[in-house]
């Protein structure tokens, strides 16, 4: 009820901002009378209803309901604090993080999971230790059981505990990967992402997961990345491709995506983050990133791109 | 209700269990055959069974409309790049003559398919200039305080065409939708949209016949919006748009400032979108590819966050 009420003010108030008048707004779709008992009392309304109406005001019904959730402060802000914390950029992150520490969600494995995610953002600050951030994704993984594999908030809290414990004896690299293979990515997309990554990026120039299985692990990120265009995703699928084609022996295929993904980190990343991939990088492809950077850009992009003027 | 069902199916609940204590069993057939129409309550209510939030599943449904409609969105896209020839041969028989149904149905593309044809000069500018304004209705977008993809993406297309007044109109309300609380941001991508915004509000006034002290000082204080947001929203291609705005802007004013040289060299050749950059020439100064090599080899300067010495020192 509360919902169909939220929805019924938004639209009176796009009415009123468009200057439409009642009628115009239900023509074909509910007689005016029904519209005024609906937006007084926040009665049920049919889908359909939503989309017609919002429609007629020039809207689709998703930036209705968009508008509802994220900026009538619904939205903890739960998307926000786990792509900073994965991209670990912490500039604007203290109100996201107090938002995210006040907030009680109904759904028991998504909790859990923001107990983690909390303890991890603590750790990485140096506000607890790494011990206390893995006794909290202890507790967050107690009662879990095999099966609960296909919910995604379980399955990333785990790939956050295998993160932080790849030796463990408890979850393998290889059975994460093949559940998140399995996984429904179209639902919960940033968790399904940052599962993905937070795995593949833990397994990097280590034999914990089969060149196969990686393989497909990168062809999923290519496949969910078609149609996001977030750069620090990009980023790190292009680092999985080199990673192939070093693999492969393919050293001049690997020169492309290497450069794409060194150039981002450049620019994207600075700091302790900026340095421990960097260091990560020339160790596992054996290179001096800012002579390859330098070597690429004179010789490849630049020529390829720009003319001179 | 089709993709609650194809939801359903994939996670292998039965109807019994999902329908238990939210409706009948014979009402969900019924949703299904669209013998009767769901409610938002009962739809949330089942949602909630298959622990999916209902904004979450709304873009689920967005998302899949995009699938569906896939040559729109790319024909927009095309648009969007200013690359003409290829929407008109490789899309626009595609999508001609059949209903559109994106977001951008409304204005968008039928604005973007005026601007092709006039681009192409199939048409006059003047025949779609006059077709683009009753489409677009801007006096009805600036005299209210709405931000709606639609609207957005229609006004950077029909920048490009539009006279020096109705840039100048278009120009204060991406100002002033920019900087004041009162605007309502019915976005479905917000980070896109308000992208696309702070791009007509910088490329209308940088590319202003005569530049006054006061335009400036807004171009300013949109490149520090500009910056701020994309530091913390990172969205590709959006930044090459940005930084060739910004480099035509220094270069036309004879201002001096390598950190923007180097975000638009970098925006270029660090691009994930192949589409975009190939078959197009980006123009640079000579002088200018050494300082981004000289950019490059400042340790401090790669090891700093994004965009700290351009929103430190500003762009002039």
């Amino acid at each position: 009820m509360e919902l169909c009420k939220e929805f019924w003010q938004i639209i009176e108030k796009i009415r009123k901002e468009r200057n439409l008048s009642i009628s115009l707004v239900c023509e074909d779709i509910i007689s005016e009378r029904t519209y005024y008992r609906y937006m007084r009392s926040g009665c049920e309304m049919r889908f359909d209803i939503l989309s017609k109406l919002s429609h007629r005001l020039g809207l689709d019904s998703v930036e209705i309901v968009k508008f509802a959730f994220y900026f009538n402060k619904k939205d903890p802000g739960i998307t926000k604090f786990l792509f900073r914390l994965q991209t670990k950029q912490f500039s604007d992150i203290e109100p996201i993080y107090q938002s995210i520490l006040e907030h009680k969600e109904e759904n028991l494995s998504l909790q859990k999971l923001l107990n983690a995610c909390i303890a991890k953002y603590e750790w990485i600050v140096g506000k607890i230790a790494k011990e206390d951030y893995i006794s909290v994704l202890e507790k967050s993984l107690e009662y879990s059981s095999a099966e609960e594999n296909n919910n995604i908030f379980i399955l990333l809290t785990r790939v956050l505990y295998y993160e932080a414990l790849p030796d463990n004896t408890r979850y393998s690299a290889e059975c994460l990967a093949q559940a998140i293979l399995k996984a429904d990515f179209r639902m919960g997309f940033i968790f399904y992402v940052i599962a993905l990554d937070c795995l593949m990026y833990s397994v990097l120039g280590s034999e914990k997961i089969s060149i196969e299985t990686f393989r497909l692990l990168t062809a999923r990120f290519e496949e969910i990345l078609e149609l996001v265009d977030i750069k620090p995703f990009h980023m790190q699928k292009s680092l999985y491709k080199a990673y192939l084609h070093f693999l492969d022996g393919q050293i001049e295929e690997m020169k492309h995506p290497l450069f794409l993904y060194a150039m981002n980190l450049s620019v994207l990343f600075g700091g302790e983050s900026y340095c421990q991939a960097k260091k990560k990088v020339e160790k596992l492809f054996k290179i001096n990133l800012t002579d390859f950077l330098k070597e690429q850009s004179e010789t490849v992009a630049i020529p390829k791109h720009f003319v001179f003027e | 209700m089709d993709s609650l069902e194809r939801i359903r199916l994939e996670r292998k609940i039965a109807i019994k269990d999902l329908v238990c204590d939210i409706t009948s069993r014979r009402n969900y057939s019924r949703f299904l055959s669209d013998e009767i129409n769901i409610s938002l309550e009962v739809l949330s209510k089942l949602l909630n069974k298959l622990y999916i939030p209902f904004s979450e599943f709304s873009f689920y449904m967005y998302n899949l409309l995009m699938y569906e409609n896939i040559n729109e969105v790319y024909f927009h896209e095309l648009i969007r790049k200013e690359k003409y020839e290829e929407a008109y041969q490789k899309y626009y028989p595609l999508i001609q003559g059949k209903q559109w149904k994106t977001l951008y149905s409304g204005k968008t593309i039928p604005i973007g398919t005026l601007l092709m044809k006039s681009k192409l000069r199939l048409i006059s500018d003047n025949e779609a200039l006059r077709e683009m304004t009753q489409i677009l209705n801007l006096e009805n977008i600036i005299g209210g305080h709405i931000i709606d993809d639609d609207d957005i993406e229609a006004m950077f297309l029909y920048i490009r065409i539009c006279g020096p007044q109705e840039k100048e109109k278009i120009s204060a309300f991406a100002y002033d939708a920019l900087t004041s609380e009162k605007y309502m941001k019915l976005t479905g991508f917000y980070e896109q949209t308000i992208t696309i915004l702070q791009l007509i509000g910088l490329k209308t006034l940088t590319t202003k016949a005569i530049i006054t002290n006061e335009d400036r000082k807004r171009i300013n204080e949109l490149t520090d919006i500009a910056l701020k947001f994309h530091n913390r929203t990172r969205m590709g291609i959006f930044d090459i748009m940005l930084f060739q705005t910004l480099y035509e802007y220094i270069k036309a004013n004879n201002i001096e400032n390598k950190y923007v040289v180097f975000y638009y060299v970098t925006s270029i050749i660090g691009s994930f979108n192949e589409d975009f950059v190939k078959d197009h020439k980006y123009a640079i100064a000579k002088a200018d590819i050494n300082m981004f090599y000289e950019c490059l080899n400042d340790e401090d300067f790669i090891e700093s966050n994004m965009y700290e010495r351009l929103l430190a020192n500003g762009i002039m």
